[in-house]
């Protein structure tokens, strides 16, 4: 076809076409009928002994979706250096455009002649650079990769990987994983520790301060006579067979929080999970298991997806996928009970599935807070974080620490300090400090003795006077504060027990500087109201998060210049510092925060009446507050 | 008719949603309460003979079933012939009305059964048809029932009654119209589109017609009965009125029915519908569109406005109901709730009057029919469909009702509370939804919270009124949207644009489809094309082919 813009680029002599992600024997582009061969790879069947040997003129990336590519930077480095590449993703989502492209700013890459990037249908985004210089393949990859991962993917253990399918089980960018060297090119100090394996690892490292870890190959064997034989699974509630989600692309982002109307089936057919929609649309999911981000975004409308687990035969795949929808935030529900073969998915994740009906997904707030939980037990499980987890213990690594968080607790009425700090000590995040800072306030006083008698965490006390302005009071309390984040508690509001570790998590696959929620839900004690707002307006990048609620890492506040000496909006003030620094803002579901309007004694003169503006939903009678303090927001429903 | 013991709680149905009844199955249950049918007719004795034909053969008890049939003066008089049901009697019109909403009157008022069901006399039921509208009615007694009629192209001749009965008791009416074109009722088409009317929330009772409805005789006398000055549509105009008294409207597609012949709806529909439309025009103010940009003042108000006037000066009052009647919703109607008893002509002195401001308030109101001097305001309105409540000395922007009843029907609420800056009730302004507030009071326990219950068979929905309530008017200089003029063309051109936008969107995605269906055909034009073209390769260039790519993987590996 004369139109394929990428005609130009195959038709040189010598170019390399290397695929990922699409159905094995489809070709991705349409090659010019005119123009030499091209020579062809399948990223996910590369390993040392099968890369090709010699170099090329060129290399085409054509990668079906972004998750995919992230996938093939183990396997990119298998491949010579290139001065062109073309890297295209056919389903590109909204939610993972780049927004940068991003190489590493050696005098090699600084060679760079030409970066061009498009979008030349609705969903298909393309990249092609020319350097003077040879560069590495996954340098490009890279580079495309820069905005979706901000944040760093946890560097230890590093992770080389080996044999077909292999790429499934360690996901990533920027640094890690890698590919084996091959055994004759073992240098002194091995680029690895562990190397996770599907084939045979002679070819490889025989260095033996490398430590070796057996995995399958995810995707069904295909040489059998009825086709893709599937990975049955064994009896076991191990959930280590399972190869980890890629969270950095997997995730809740781009959640819609409104009321849906519409459920679609997952049902087995083609050897993998389909979904079929209500309209007679469907899509198949890979035979791997490997959810995709593009996948995940065509669910987004859907009030709830019915998994048929009836009709499928049972495999490794098929719980991947189910774990990979789950940690996406799909509302998933369970036709009939799951079966014993699903053991190894995490226990809650199938209780809750099992729980639900579609029809009890019509209430927004309950299918929010469904896809939230879904999504919190497949990150703790099944995420590429829960899988390193693993393989530390595997190796005989010492467990990764979980990141310290100060909560900044600023107050100035002793009457709210006994319920703020009991929600701070109700946290499940393994590793907090509560920074009180009085204002105005004596650490003496009876209510300040009890609460920090009564705080099961490590508390550090800042008396500020009462004369001094907000921001400098929590300022005072910032520099007191130790932990890796800070983030801030009002007083007089209400937290979920997941509230700080949901932060956490989310800072993590959003790769933001700062993240926050809105305050989505508001106690109005006047009208014994509360009130919902800003529906499908979570999950995503924004400009505003509630203060009550920012989380932001110390050294980053430090940074910004904390907070200005303002006696209103200083919240807003470090917002725009964010902003204004080039930084990303993320604002994360609101279903864990409660924002009190009390009835009187509020510092923000506000009249409650203006809560009311916009407000989509209203709960009459219920002070929702007292629910999502007890993680129990869905039996207020 | 009222108990003295207190009612048994009643199902809360939410709005028109009556998917939480589970009426038993037909024939599977066992009847309690005494069916009256109500049959007004005025000629066509043949017509009426087959009626009572097919009422006789039904499977609904004979002891549990009374027939009322109401000769609305023919020429000459009905008479019963058999075969007919059992307790079947006779009522003739006798006064100077005339009409059959008169006499369907006339006939309920003669009637002893719990339950009305009302039938024309030219209506062939099946044989579960009683027992069908029936059984919805031993669940809940504020339901009318809507039968499933159709229209069969049939003369009364073509149908003696014994056959009509022997069809019917064996359940196979059908096939008295074999052959025959049978038209469905357009009620019912509607009834199919909306989900059994259980999204149409207030507009179910549009449904309601005389062919075959049924409703509890409480329900007949909370709303008031037929009017008998409505000649025409007389059925529509009760069934809106049910609605305001709380009625939920249930259609049954097993109450099925045949119409004998087309009707007149049917055979002489525009100038049927131009008799009634100002009748409508008068009568039910939910027909929007009859009353378009006019200011004619009609009967029921479109929104009854409360004011309380006790302990007000003359000046707030008379600001606040200014304000009301200046609006951008013409047709509203002002209560003005005061001791007017007091005000006797006695000899006073004028300006020393204790009750000086009430007689300056009553005299500025005297003449202006929309405005009621009362002395209490009733549970509820009669008629009009909402009723707002609002203090003296509170002015509002002349689109705020019509703004507060889009917030009731956007979120779907019986009852909107406004929170307005500088009043000290929290809820300022209330505006209630008749058709809410009437179930609610119905369906309340005495100890109950009516606001909460409005809330559960309706829903109550709060909202910050300063943007259209205050103390002062908004400047019409600063909001052009404040002047009525304006904001009657604004809303309509927002209207204009919605649907011009819909349009778009239909063409948008039916262009988009056939977009899709002309890259399929080139698809496969093309692969036909690819393989046209293989099929025409030689084979010993194929396999020169495939050695050569042999070769070339060779050399690779």
């Amino acid at each position: 076809m004369t139109t394929d813009p990428f005609a130009a680029f195959l038709k040189r002599k010598n170019v390399l076409v290397a695929s990922i992600g699409h159905r094995p024997g489809r070709r991705p582009a349409t090659i010019p009928e005119d123009g030499p061969e091209p020579v062809y790879v399948d990223l996910d069947d590369l390993d040392v002994s099968t890369a090709p040997a010699h170099e090329f003129s060129g290399l085409a990336v054509f990668a079906r979706t972004m998750t995919d590519l992230h996938r093939a930077v183990a396997a990119s480095g298998l491949l010579r250096p290139v001065q062109r590449c073309l890297i295209v993703i056919t389903e590109m989502t909204k939610t993972n455009r780049p927004t940068q492209v991003r190489l590493p700013s050696y005098w090699t890459a600084q060679s760079l002649r030409k970066l061009q990037i498009r979008l030349d249908d609705p969903h298909r985004w393309s990249c092609e650079f020319a350097c003077g210089q040879p560069l590495s393949p996954t340098d490009f990859i890279r580079a495309v990769l820069a905005s979706t991962t901000e944040s760093p993917r946890p560097m230890v253990p590093r992770i080389a990987l080996h044999g077909p399918g292999s790429g499934h089980w360690g996901p990533g960018a920027p640094s890690n994983p890698v590919a084996p060297l091959p055994a004759e090119e073992t240098p002194s100090t091995p680029f690895y520790d562990v190397v996770v394996h599907t084939a045979a690892p002679e070819a490889v490292s025989s260095d033996e301060r490398v430590s070796f870890v057996q995995v399958r190959d995810p995707r069904p064997d295909r040489r059998g006579i009825f086709g893709p034989s599937g990975d049955p699974v064994h009896d076991t509630a191990d959930a280590g067979i399972i190869p980890p989600i890629d969270e950095y692309t997997v995730n809740r982002m781009g959640f819609d929080n409104r009321p849906k109307e519409h459920d679609a089936d997952l049902v087995y057919g083609d050897h993998t999970w389909q979904v079929h929609f209500t309209d007679g649309k469907r899509r198949r999911l890979d035979v791997s298991g490997a959810v995709t981000d593009y996948d995940v975004e065509q669910l987004r409308e859907l009030r709830s997806l019915r998994v048929d687990w009836s009709s499928h035969p049972g495999s490794v795949a098929g719980l991947r996928a189910v774990a990979g929808l789950a940690c996406a935030g799909v509302p998933l529900v369970s036709v009939g009970a799951s079966p014993v073969w699903a053991a190894s998915l995490a226990g809650d994740l199938l209780s809750r599935m099992d729980m639900y009906d579609s029809e009890d997904l019509a209430d927004g707030l309950r299918r929010e807070a469904h896809a939230v939980a879904l999504s919190r037990s497949s990150l703790r499980e099944h995420s590429t974080t829960a899988h390193a987890a693993r393989l530390r213990a595997a190796i005989g690594l010492p467990p990764e620490e979980a990141p310290t968080v100060s909560v900044l607790l600023c107050t100035m009425r002793p009457d709210f300090i006994e319920s703020a700090m009991r929600q701070i000590a109700a946290q499940d995040h393994p590793r907090i400090e509560v920074v009180l800072v009085l204002h105005g306030l004596d650490r003496d006083a009876p209510a300040v003795k009890q609460a920090v008698a009564d705080c099961p965490l490590p508390v550090t006390v800042v008396e500020v006077e009462g004369d001094r302005i907000f921001g400098e009071a929590l300022n005072h309390g910032a520099t007191a504060a130790s932990g890796d984040f800070i983030t801030k508690f009002d007083d007089d509001d209400w937290y979920s027990p997941r509230h700080v570790s949901d932060l956490v998590a989310s800072a993590r696959y959003s790769g933001a500087v700062l993240v926050g929620c809105a305050a989505e839900l508001i106690y109005l004690e006047e009208f014994d109201l509360t009130v919902q707002r800003f529906g499908g307006r979570s999950e995503r990048r924004s400009r505003h998060v509630a203060g009550g609620t920012l989380l932001v890492r110390r050294s980053d506040f430090r940074e910004l210049g904390g907070y200005r000496r303002l006696r209103t909006a200083e919240d807003r003030e470090l917002l725009s510092a964010v902003a204004d620094s080039g930084g990303t803002i993320y604002r994360m579901h609101g279903t864990g925060y409660v924002l009190a309007r009390r009835a009187s004694g509020h510092t923000w003169n506000r009249p409650s009446a203006s809560f009311l503006k916009n407000a989509e939903r209203q709960l009459r009678g219920i002070n929702l507050g007292d629910f999502v303090s007890r993680d129990d927001i869905e039996a207020a429903l | 008719m009222s108990t003295t013991a207190p009612p048994p709680a009643q199902l809360r149905i939410p709005r028109n949603d009556h998917g939480i009844l589970a009426p038993p199955e037909l024939g599977s249950w066992t009847p309690e309460k005494l069916v009256s049918v109500v049959i007004p007719a005025y000629g066509s004795q043949d017509k009426l003979d087959v009626t009572l034909a097919a009422l006789a053969a039904q499977t609904y008890p004979a002891e549990l079933l009374e027939v009322i049939v109401v000769d609305d003066q023919s020429d000459p008089e009905l008479r019963l012939s058999l075969p007919c049901p059992d307790s079947t009697k006779i009522v003739r019109v006798s006064g100077a009305e005339w009409g059959s909403a008169n006499a369907v009157h006339i006939g309920v008022q003669a009637a002893s059964g719990d339950v009305i069901l009302r039938l024309d006399a030219d209506i062939l039921t099946s044989h579960r048809h009683v027992e069908a509208h029936a059984r919805w009615h031993h669940l809940c007694d504020y339901l009318a029932v809507i039968g499933r009629i159709a229209f069969a192209d049939i003369t009364a001749d073509r149908l003696p009654p014994d056959r009509v009965r022997s069809a019917v008791a064996q359940g196979r009416a059908e096939t008295l119209f074999e052959g025959l074109d049978i038209n469905p009722s357009w009620e019912y088409a509607m009834v199919e589109k909306y989900d059994r009317l259980k999204k149409l929330d207030d507009r179910a009772w549009h449904v309601a017609n005389g062919a075959t409805i049924s409703f509890s005789r409480r329900l007949y006398d909370a709303c008031g009965g037929m009017n008998p000055s409505m000649i025409l549509g007389g059925d529509t105009e009760f069934g809106y009125r049910a609605a305001q008294a709380g009625g939920v409207f249930v259609p049954d597609g097993e109450a099925v029915a045949w119409h004998l012949g087309l009707s007149q709806m049917k055979s002489r529909r525009e100038e049927g519908r131009r008799y009634r439309e100002p009748f409508f025009a008068n009568t039910v103010p939910m027909m929007r569109h009859l009353r378009e940009a006019s200011d004619i003042v009609w009967e029921v108000p479109y929104v009854e406005v409360v004011i309380d006037v006790h302990d007000a000066s003359f000046e707030n009052v008379a600001a606040t109901a200014a304000t009301m009647l200046t609006g951008s919703v013409t047709d509203i109607g002002i209560q003005l709730v005061g001791p007017w008893s007091r005000l006797t002509d006695d000899r006073r002195s004028p300006l020393d009057d204790p009750y000086l401001d009430l007689r300056l308030v009553a005299e500025t109101f005297r003449a202006d029919p929309r405005v009621r001097l009362v002395e209490t305001p009733g549970a509820a309105p009669a008629a009009a469909p909402f009723r707002l409540t609002m203090p003296a000395g509170m002015l509002a922007a002349p689109n705020a009702v019509a703004e507060l009843i889009g917030v009731a029907n956007r979120q779907r609420s019986g009852q909107v509370n406004c929170a307005v800056p500088g009043f000290e009730a929290l809820a300022a302004v209330t505006l209630e939804r008749t058709a809410a507030l009437a179930r609610a009071h119905h369906v309340r326990s005495a100890d109950e919270d009516l606001e909460d219950v409005v809330d559960e068979v309706w829903g109550v929905w709060w909202e910050d009124g300063s943007e259209w309530f205050g103390t002062e008017l908004p400047d019409a200089e600063e909001s052009q949207s404040a002047h009525p003029a304006y904001y009657a063309q604004i809303e309509d051109l927002k209207q204009a644009l919605a649907k011009q936008r819909k349009r778009a969107d239909w063409w948008k995605e039916h262009a988009g489809k056939k977009e899709r269906a002309a890259e399929k055909w080139r698809r496969t034009a093309k692969r036909l094309e690819g393989e046209a073209a293989k099929a025409s390769k030689p084979l010993w260039r194929a396999l020169a082919g495939k050695v050569r790519s042999r070769l070339k993987r060779m050399r690779r590996g």
